[in-house]
């Protein structure tokens, strides 16, 4: 395996001396008030080791920052890129606030009881379009899965012919109450209706929403909408770009227990792992191992099990799969706010 | 709406403790934020969540009532600490911590009023 793990840290000024070299890392801050170091060391750096004991003689007499926050970074050679079959899809341009803080509805009667995870969503996502970060393609509010794509990337995935996936339409919050048009009960509707029906689009098929949101369809969708909601409301609904939210339609793909989770790569502890097998810890500390004969087929797929805790508007949430495919669509279009991270096969997971 | 703010009660108390010892460069700081965010200034006061809810932090917890230039230097003090998407959600020990050194530097304000 040549993928070369590192791990970013953000170590408190006051302390870095502690453990790390004056010259390591990088200043972050605001002006004179930088108080934090960027440091990046190599995930097999035997200093890492001794932060828990570090933290433990700063605490003893009040509660003092060393290390905050961290992440594991993985660079893989073009080589092993080329040939994943799976990669971790993960939304790096993430806004606020959550889907349910704007209408979304989640159904929580079958979830699990000791660890919560396995909530479903029951509506459309609900978001404030508004706040979606300039420039990006897919984004996602801060809560894992309520994940978003652009049109463009939408008509891209629809004649891609890949599979397992749909792509539900998101609502704005500030038309979430508006019902949808129905296409039947007004004339421009029905003249969309026989216009998608050369092209075989069911008019419940995801495939068609995309369709209608089409450059091409901009005409008779202003019509439909304003014999429906009337040219005001219509005029709001004009000014409001077009998202999908990818859901999977695939099989969960069960997670390998060679993957290992954890609180910290430098700590034993794995104190949110639930015994009823769902969740299996806070943070995914190795690569993602999976069985890929169980995702043979689908390029989307979300993971059968979870990770992360119950926390505010958090739930324990699965990862995400992409195929090579969905790969190379996404960097043929240049698609900008996700981050891809080869996962592993392991086939008895 | 069922405020579940027992738990973080020890958080909430170190976070007042640390304001309290800082509450003297409030004003001084106030000042900054408005040098360094000049669009914001004017546009009122923003209720900051104590507890933020990118970390897991409860909608129903607490809040203060800060100008909204020194609402956005607050919040980059805490996302310099833990990354904005990253899916990070903070247990009580890790919040008092990240806490604690935030407001130690920049204290909240703890006047009638401005914290709900």
């Amino acid at each position: 395996m040549a993928v070369r793990e590192r791990i970013e840290l953000r170590v408190n000024v006051d302390h870095a001396d502690l453990l790390f070299r004056p010259d390591e890392g990088e200043l972050l801050g605001q002006r004179r008030h930088a108080h934090l170091k960027r440091i990046v060391v190599d995930l097999s750096d035997p200093r890492l080791a001794r932060i828990p004991e570090i933290e433990k003689e700063l605490n003893a007499h009040r509660p003092v920052l060393f290390v905050g926050g961290w992440r594991i970074i993985r660079e893989y050679t073009e080589q092993e890129v080329g040939e994943a079959r799976l990669f971790k899809l993960w939304c790096a341009a993430v806004f606020e606030p959550a889907g349910e803080e704007c209408g979304t509805v989640y159904d929580e009667s079958g979830v699990c009881p000791v660890c919560k995870a396995g909530r479903r969503q029951v509506s459309d996502l609900v978001v404030d379009v508004r706040r979606v970060p300039r420039g990006k393609e897919y984004v996602s509010t801060y809560v894992v899965g309520e994940h978003m794509v652009s049109q463009r990337i939408a008509e891209a995935l629809a004649e891609s012919g890949m599979t397992g996936f749909a792509l539900r339409p998101v609502r704005d919050v500030r038309l979430a109450k508006d019902p949808p048009i129905p296409w039947d009960e007004v004339p421009s509707g029905r003249a969309l209706l026989k216009r998608a029906a050369p092209a075989g689009m069911a008019r419940d098929h995801w495939r068609f929403i995309v369709w209608v949101n089409r450059a091409e369809q901009a005409q008779l969708l202003a019509a439909a909408q304003d014999e429906f909601y009337g040219s005001a409301r219509a005029a709001r609904h004009r000014k409001v770009r077009a998202w999908y939210q990818p859901v999977a339609t695939s099989k969960p793909v069960p997670i390998s227990p060679k993957s290992v989770f954890g609180e910290r790569p430098f700590e034993d502890p794995n104190p949110y792992a639930c015994p009823m097998g769902d969740t299996l810890g806070h943070y995914l500390l190795s690569e993602l191992y999976v069985d890929c004969s169980a995702a043979a087929g689908s390029d989307f797929a979300c993971t059968a099990h979870y990770w992360g805790f119950e926390a505010g508007y958090h739930r324990p949430d699965p990862f995400f799969l992409v195929s090579q495919r969905w790969r190379r669509l996404f960097s043929d279009l240049g698609v900008k706010g996700h981050e891809l991270e080869v996962v592993r096969c392991d086939e008895r997971g | 709406m069922v405020r579940n703010i027992a738990q973080y009660t020890r958080v909430y108390l170190a976070v007042i403790e640390a304001s309290r010892q800082a509450w003297y460069k409030l004003v001084d700081l106030y000042s900054e934020a408005e040098v360094m965010y000049p669009r914001m200034v004017g546009m009122g006061n923003a209720w900051h969540h104590i507890l933020s809810k990118y970390l897991g932090g409860p909608a129903s917890g607490l809040q203060a009532r800060l100008p909204a230039p020194y609402h956005q230097f607050i919040a980059n003090a805490i996302r310099e600490i833990e990354a904005y998407g990253l899916g990070t959600r903070l247990q009580p020990d890790q919040w008092l911590k990240m806490l604690v050194d935030v407001h130690t530097r920049y204290p909240l304000p703890l006047l009638p009023g401005a914290w709900r």
